[in-house]
């Protein structure tokens, strides 16, 4: 399934705006800082607050802050902005677990529904279902920001950041919306998620870490219209099927990035989730390295994804 | 046959695993004759939980077998509706695939041994644009799995569980194994968009095949939250109906007595092609995608837009893409699923959207029947509709004995119906204020 811009017609795809929220040290090869994770500036209600878990208010930060730098945060038309989001391995929280697991357990240390039924239920966290869905990121997001506008939600990594991509490339290149938040987020500093790339493989040399990233692209017609700065073109995106490994996942994980067909970093890059395309993109961005760049990752799920982007 | 007609996307092939059966005619069988699927929960032992009814799907009848039942479901609905549409045609691979003698991997039909990762049975065949788009449920884990997982933050040593099915399977496992099934050589899609997942993911279609991105794709839903976590959640939110003794009677869309969904669980896939191909192929056609809408309340977390704000948008999105007014719609399929909130706003946002055309467009809910499927409800209903829209009819709802008059549409009850004209619409509304329609044309 591949992509482009609409550059030959004259009317490419930009960015004008990105957004992160990285929860611990940098995960990338470039430096990093680390994050504050207040959500309150971006809720239109405190109260929300409570609902949301780790993930949530990552999402909604990174999203808050891509929208003010893209200075759509007030002006945006609801209804013509899409949310395209590519979540990670669900994170229960372990503490809220530990609870719902201490009391449906009987003497021998077994599973027991009659403890489950009688002791555990009455010590869940009612919030628990809240932050713990797949779809609640986008939910909060749509929430603190109006948008109204269609969606696209997939999981778990970071191929399907480019399969978000495409569909809100196609939804600007067919005049559904004019404004695309485009990201992903994944809380992985989690139990949960260790096992999950304990039985996979972790992508990465050192253990997957939470983060968010959200760009705002737009036609340039619009950006134009709306007098904000293009910071990158949206150029070409190709994401494929490798053939010829069994199973459902393989072993092999593999990210290159280039700037100007220039190898920066290769090999094995600390793995920030769906996100890590966007922290590309900002760190390039924040170094003043104009010019072309490309990313290109393999993942577990055998997939091959490749993103050109040009800097301004 | 013009190049737009050749290049839409018609439903060839209907797999589904329903808590009414497994066999196309069979389901059809029971949706028309107004059959509930509810019963007692025979899954895990409910206990005192306060809902102890659900409509089952039962596993043993299932060609592929799996510890977590969604995935289960999604590859064996899936195999189903390869091999309708191949029945009903040409036979898929040999029409649209390239058969490989050597896999690059040195194997022939089946991938080659590995213990870490679950093995797909793989096509003799590579289908190179063809793709899966699927709605899964969340990747919800065991919680006796849990219990063992949490003394020592690691699998125990020598279990016979494979690693992929302890304490949880991810849900992509499913459109991944679907996909190597079937030799389909784009990456699959999996949308988490909770009880808007599965419509998503068939409206995708229209996406994917407008753009030329494929010519053969595989979509639908797959979810099974009948597992303790699920139904103590779900008790939790006191959403659930808790009508145990009279389980038959629990799933009342619209009725003025219903007091919560009844679970349900399973899944259906569709086989999609290009209009030109499918004729060419021979293939008899259920159904053409013709409109796709999906939109955000933005309002509450556990509650619909008061007014059906978001719903609206979603129908009047679906109906834009159709290029079609209300009047054009003969039936709607609710989402209907009997809480009192959802059907309530479902009803105010179909007044709102189709004005005075409201009052002539039957509507009934699936879910009376077969409950709430989660994640793969949309698909589920939407193979109710289709394999009743062959037949020229629309099934009935079951248990709408006091219409609940703030529910004011045109019900289609006790009997099924003449279907009065070719477009049906489909709603699926998601907990956290996902909406998605869809509009079908019902091949006379």
């Amino acid at each position: 399934m591949d992509t482009a811009s609409e550059r030959k017609t004259g009317n490419p795809l930009v960015v004008t705006g990105t957004g992160a929220c990285l929860r611990t040290e940098a995960p990338l090869p470039f430096s990093q800082t680390d994050d504050v994770m207040d959500v309150t500036p971006f809720v239109s209600s405190r109260k929300m607050i409570k609902y949301m878990g780790k993930q949530d208010r990552m999402a909604v930060i990174a999203a808050g802050r891509a929208l003010e730098d893209g200075s759509a945060l007030e002006k945006a038309d609801g209804e013509r902005c899409g949310i395209f989001l590519a979540v990670g391995h669900i994170p229960f929280e372990r503490e809220d677990i530990e609870i719902i697991a201490r009391a449906s357990t009987d003497d021998d240390g077994k599973f027991s529904m009659n403890s489950f039924s009688e002791r555990a239920m009455a010590s869940v966290n009612p919030l628990l279902t809240f932050r713990c869905l797949p779809n609640m990121p986008i939910f909060h997001v749509s929430v603190c920001f109006g948008i109204r506008g269609p969606y696209f939600i997939t999981y778990p990594g970071i191929g399907q950041f480019y399969q978000a991509l495409n569909r809100a490339l196609a939804a600007l290149q067919k005049n559904d919306i004019d404004l695309a938040l485009v990201g992903g987020v994944a809380d992985q500093n989690n139990f949960l998620v260790r096992h999950h790339y304990t039985r996979l493989g972790q992508p990465g040399k050192k253990p997957p870490v939470d983060s968010a990233g959200f760009l705002l692209i737009e036609r340039e017609e619009s950006a134009r219209k709306r007098e904000v700065t293009v910071q990158a073109v949206a150029e070409d995106f190709r994401v494929t099927n490798r053939e010829g490994e069994g199973g459902v996942y393989g072993s092999a994980f593999y990210q290159e990035i280039r700037i100007d067909d220039i190898p920066v970093y290769s090999g094995d890059i600390d793995y920030s989730g769906p996100a890590e395309p966007v922290h590309f993109i900002r760190e390039v961005q924040s170094r003043s390295l104009a010019g072309a760049l490309i990313h290109r990752v393999r993942t577990h799920d055998h997939l091959e994804a490749e993103g050109r982007w040009r800097i301004h | 046959m013009s190049e737009n007609r050749k290049s839409e996307p018609v439903i060839t092939g209907i797999g589904a695993v329903t808590p009414l059966g497994i066999e196309n005619p069979s389901i059809l069988e029971k949706l028309l004759k107004g059959t509930s699927a509810a019963g007692a929960i025979t899954v895990f032992d409910p206990v005192d939980l306060p809902t102890r009814i659900a409509a089952q799907v039962d596993l043993d009848t299932l060609p592929f077998r799996l510890r977590d039942r969604k995935v289960a479901f999604g590859v064996s609905a899936a195999r189903f509706a390869l091999r309708d549409a191949s029945a009903r045609g040409e036979q898929i691979e040999h029409y649209y695939g390239n058969r490989i003698d050597n896999r690059p991997d040195g194997s022939n039909e089946s991938a080659r041994s590995d213990a870490r990762s679950l093995n797909p049975q793989r096509s003799r065949y590579v289908i190179p644009r063809a793709a899966v788009s699927f709605g899964m449920g969340l990747e919800l884990f065991s919680l006796p799995d849990m219990i063992v997982y949490l003394h020592e933050e690691k699998m125990p040593e020598n279990s016979a569980i494979d690693p992929l099915q302890f304490l949880q399977t991810p849900s992509d496992v499913c459109p991944h194994l679907i996909s190597a099934e079937m030799g389909f050589q784009i990456p699959p899609l999996c949308h988490i968009s909770a009880c808007a997942a599965s419509t998503d993911a068939i409206g995708a279609a229209l996406g994917l095949m407008e753009e030329d991105l494929c010519d053969l794709m595989i979509v639908g839903g797959a979810d099974s939250m009948i597992n303790p976590m699920g139904v103590g959640g779900f008790s939790l939110l006191q959403a659930m109906t808790r009508r145990n003794d009279d389980p038959a009677r629990a799933s009342r869309p619209f009725d003025s007595d219903r007091d919560g969904f009844l679970l349900g669980e399973g899944a259906a896939a569709f086989m999609i092609e290009k209009r030109g191909n499918a004729v060419d192929r021979g293939a008899k056609i259920y159904g053409t995608i013709v409109g796709f809408g999906n939109s955000f309340d933005a309002h509450g977390i556990s509650e619909p837009h008061p007014e059906g704000e978001g719903a609206l948008l979603a129908m009047r999105r679906a109906l834009n893409k159709a290029r079609l007014q209300g009047k054009d719609i003969s039936y709607i399929n609710a989402h209907g699923t009997s809480t009192p909130k959802n059907d309530v706003t479902e009803a105010l946002a179909i007044n709102r959207v189709f004005g005075r055309h409201a009052s002539r467009i039957a509507v009934s809910s699936t879910k009376s029947m077969v409950g709430h499927c989660i994640s793969a409800s949309g698909a589920v209903e939407l193979a109710a509709v289709l394999l009743c829209g062959e037949r020229g009819l629309i099934h009935p709802g079951i248990n709408l004995d006091h219409p609940d008059p703030e529910c004011d549409l045109n019900f289609v009850v006790g009997q099924p119906e003449r279907l009065g004209g070719p477009f049906i619409m489909k709603n699926s509304f998601a907990f956290g204020g996902q909406n998605s329609s869809l509009i079908i044309r019902i091949e006379s």
